[in-house]
């Protein structure tokens, strides 16, 4: 896999305000790697719209730019375009704003006066991160079902720590848009508020804390993700759930019923469950 | 109540961020001038921070790191440096250190830098705990067959399957090398049909044409099924191709210690060592290996 990645063509976007600085990073680029594209801009806006256009391997970024600083292209970058590194250069630096820098993701740094040495080695270093990061992707692809079952104490604390937990597994799934991430996550907060707040066996919240059990099933296939969620409580009436949808009111009920596709409630009212179809485009991807 | 260890070789600098850290009650902190020490007191656990202010050249901040980054590597380390170049920043935070300052910081930036990982630190444990309460984590993969392919996945699998911590360390890594030799033979030998004794004689032609073949007809057409269950009780993992199958009792003698550094049937023998059971099915192209949870699993100590 490795030598079909390596196949696949490599193209360098550098983005500097001085016209000899895009020579100068551009020239070592080419001299090292004749078989690179090299794009080269001047503005910020213009870089962020060719990485929205095209495919590009990695960035090297002037930490100065005129319309907006390294780091805020940087974070931009990092958005929108998580899988595209990013080495910034600079000539105005100091120590703390190289370590800012790599602490906002930055791949590499590099002070100016030391790009004849140390430019080629850290694009090559930072391309071998590219290709490890497609092998995860590549192997990610291939899942086709997975499921985790989680016993948790019905607190606030691990509510949140467990919505972190499955936020990242989406992300990492590569298999919805970021706006569906938030949807999903959404969704299922108000599943687990529910569960923490309404599924308590005593029906008020006097039990000590931590007593209480809320269990979650994350799982997915090619096709759809499924969040269940099981609360110790007696249950509800779940014809409310519709009738709250319907009149609007119950503010829980409809961020659930707008943003997956799927609800549906065990017969004793104590269980949730909630599915989200994966688009076609995802589903084929897979 | 959070726990910060100071190492500075300045006893002044030692005792201003003491008092700084300290004020307020909120964090328990302590100092030392020494590496070793400091090595000592984060292996003995319930250090939840480091400030390394070390700055002598070879036995300084960054080897202090390194050691750190080796042994503890849940610990963040924050680099504070008195003369400071880009370079060195640079070089520490791709060693992983979680902050770099100079000692010219503002006390202001010190501070939210020491929250910030604070925070982070306890939702590192706190995540660790939740992992610990899964009761069941499975998941089933389909892979075409390019042994790169076998080797990452194993790779990815073995790190879900530590998390789980229901054996030590050691053997759960064991587990990843068990699961990788089952799936580099499903892909080479079940799917791509090469025989072993291809690669006692001549390497290279070997690897070239598990390359060919698993692009070609009809090789390209199967797959590898690999799917892991870990609950409390253990691991059980099922490994099947689209082979034909072969017959396990022909392979070399487990037991003799003689095959183990023959190339042939040295995954298969790998597999019954590091496992507690391993079986085929009738045809011999599905393999079943379960690893028995250890109770109560001690966090293992360093040295």
């Amino acid at each position: 896999m490795r030598d079909e990645i390596d196949a696949i063509s490599t193209t360098v976007l550098v983005v500097a305000d001085s016209e000899t600085d895009r020579t100068l990073v551009s020239g070592f680029l080419t001299a090292a790697h004749p078989e690179w594209t090299v794009l080269s801009v001047s503005a910020a806006a213009r870089g962020l719209e060719i990485l929205g256009r095209q495919s590009v391997t990695a960035v090297v970024a002037d930490m100065f730019l005129s319309e907006m600083s390294g780091e805020k292209f940087l974070q931009e970058v990092s958005r929108r375009f998580p899988s595209v590194p990013v080495t910034l250069i600079t000539s105005l630096g100091n120590d703390e704003m190289a370590a800012r820098s790599m602490e906002l993701g930055a791949a590499n740094y590099l002070p100016k006066n030391t790009l004849a040495d140390n430019l080629v080695p850290a694009v090559d270093e930072m391309l071998r991160g590219t290709r490890e990061a497609a092998v995860v992707r590549e192997v990610l692809s291939h899942l086709v079902h997975s499921r985790t079952t989680f016993r948790i104490d019905s607190e606030l604390k691990q509510i949140q720590v467990l919505l972190q937990l499955i936020r990242e597994q989406l992300q990492m799934l590569q298999m919805l848009q970021s706006h569906e991430v938030r949807q999903v996550t959404d969704a299922v907060h108000q599943a687990l508020m529910n569960a923490y707040i309404h599924g308590s066996r005593t029906n008020a919240k006097q039990s000590p804390a931590g007593s209480e059990v809320i269990e979650v099933e994350f799982s997915f296939c090619t096709d759809r993700v499924c969040i269940s969620v099981t609360d110790e409580g007696s249950g509800f009436d779940t014809s409310r759930f519709h009738r709250d949808v319907k009149s609007k009111t119950g503010h829980g009920f409809c961020i659930m019923h707008r943003h997956m596709d799927c609800i549906e409630f065990n017969e004793r009212g104590n269980r949730i469950s909630l599915t989200k179809e994966l688009t076609r485009q995802a589903t084929l991807r897979r | 109540m959070a726990s910060i260890l100071v190492v500075d070789d300045t006893e002044a600098d030692q005792t201003g961020l003491i008092q700084l850290l300290s004020a307020g009650k909120t964090h328990h902190v302590r100092a030392t001038a020494s590496g070793d020490e400091a090595l000592k007191l984060i292996a003995g656990d319930g250090i939840d921070l480091v400030i390394n202010g070390l700055q002598m050249p070879d036995t300084g901040g960054l080897h202090l790191l390194e050691k750190i980054r080796d042994n503890s590597p849940q610990v963040p380390v924050i680099l504070r440096v008195r003369q400071g170049s880009e370079e060195l920043a640079v070089k520490a935070i791709q060693q992983g250190a979680a902050g770099y300052l100079n000692k010219e910081s503002s006390v202001k930036q010190l501070q939210s830098m020491v929250e910030k990982l604070l925070a982070a630190r306890a939702f590192d444990l706190a995540r660790g705990d939740l992992l610990l309460r899964r009761e069941c984590d499975e998941c089933e993969f389909k892979l075409p067959s390019r042994r790169v392919l076998m080797s990452a996945t194993a790779g990815f699998l073995r790190q879900r399957i530590q998390t789980s911590r229901i054996c030590p360390d050691k053997d759960l890594l064991r587990v990843g090398i068990a699961l990788e030799e089952a799936m580099l033979n499903a892909c080479l030998h079940g799917n791509l049909e090469l025989d072993s004794s291809l690669r006692e004689r001549d390497g290279d032609r070997f690897e070239m044409m598990a390359d060919e073949r698993s692009s070609l007809p009809p090789w390209i057409h199967r797959f590898v099924y690999v799917s892991v269950s870990v609950t409390q009780h253990g691991v059980r993992i099922v490994v099947r191709d689209e082979g034909k199958g072969f017959d396990p009792a022909l392979l070399p003698d487990p037991t003799d210690s003689e095959n183990l550094l023959k190339p042939h049937g040295r995954g298969v023998m790998l597999m019954k060592l590091f496992l507690d059971e391993v079986s085929w099915n009738a045809c011999g192209n599905e393999v079943t290996m379960v690893k028995h949870a250890v109770e109560a699993v001690e966090p293992e100590l360093y040295e």
